[in-house]
């Protein structure tokens, strides 16, 4: 039986791994490991390649870098233009 | 499924994900001897996690910089406290990073296998939940 590669599956984990860990201090990489994670975990369940589990986890991993990552960058953006409304500046 | 867990990944991935961990590793070393020889540290250099900053919430991340330092000055044991992944990362990844060294002294090589990550993510997910309650609880959470 040909075996199915679990390339794809691979790189979605661990751009979801390394993205959770610099979710902290790197301020815009986690946003493009989770986009990356995400696409390529997906790209990877559509093609029924394997590691089928390992592509999930990779997708959740994304998920959970995305969207604390979103939710800052949202409200630092929001406090930004607030300040500049108020003509104060960071 | 237990099969699924332990089986080695394929050659092929095991080699591009060596290439990865080894320019990982050589940035890393390159990156820490910079800043240390400019007289500066990991901790001093990066950005405070704007979500503890903000909200007192630990992210998956937080602790990670101090758990390096710790590492990187042998206390092992701080190191997994700051963040449990810094030292499990090390000794999984310099094994890994080592496997060709092994293989040539004992004839088995270390292989990464699926376990290794979804082990690592148990551990991420695990001390941030743990850390997510003492926070609720008011305790402290480093």
């Amino acid at each position: 039986m040909e075996k199915k590669s679990v390339g794809l599956a691979v790189a979605s984990m661990v751009c979801g791994i390394v993205g959770l860990v610099l979710s902290c201090c790197v301020p815009y990489l986690p946003i493009i490991l989770g986009i990356v994670g995400l696409v390529l975990g997906a790209v990877s369940i559509r093609k029924q390649q394997g590691g089928k589990g390992m592509a999930i986890a990779g997708i959740v991993c994304s998920i959970i870098t995305l969207v604390p990552a979103v939710i800052m960058l949202v409200a630092g953006a929001s406090l930004i233009s607030s300040l500049g409304a108020l003509g104060m500046s960071l | 499924m237990l099969r699924d867990f332990l089986e080695p990944l394929p050659e092929n991935v095991q080699k591009v994900l060596w290439r990865v961990f080894f320019s990982a590793a050589v940035l890393f070393v390159l990156f820490a001897v910079f800043i240390h020889a400019n007289g500066r540290t990991l901790e001093g250099l990066l950005p405070p996690c704007a979500l503890y900053s903000t909200t007192g919430i630990c992210c998956p991340g937080c602790g990670g910089t101090r758990a390096l330092e710790s590492l990187l000055h042998g206390d092992w044991i701080q190191s997994a406290r700051y963040h449990v992944l810094v030292p499990y990362g090390a000794v999984v990844g310099g094994l890994f990073l080592l496997s060709p060294v092994i293989r040539r002294l004992t004839g088995h090589s270390f292989k990464l296998r699926p376990i290794h990550f979804y082990l690592a993510i148990v551990l991420i997910l695990l001390q941030w939940t743990i850390r997510f309650v003492m926070f609720i609880i008011g305790q402290p959470v480093f």
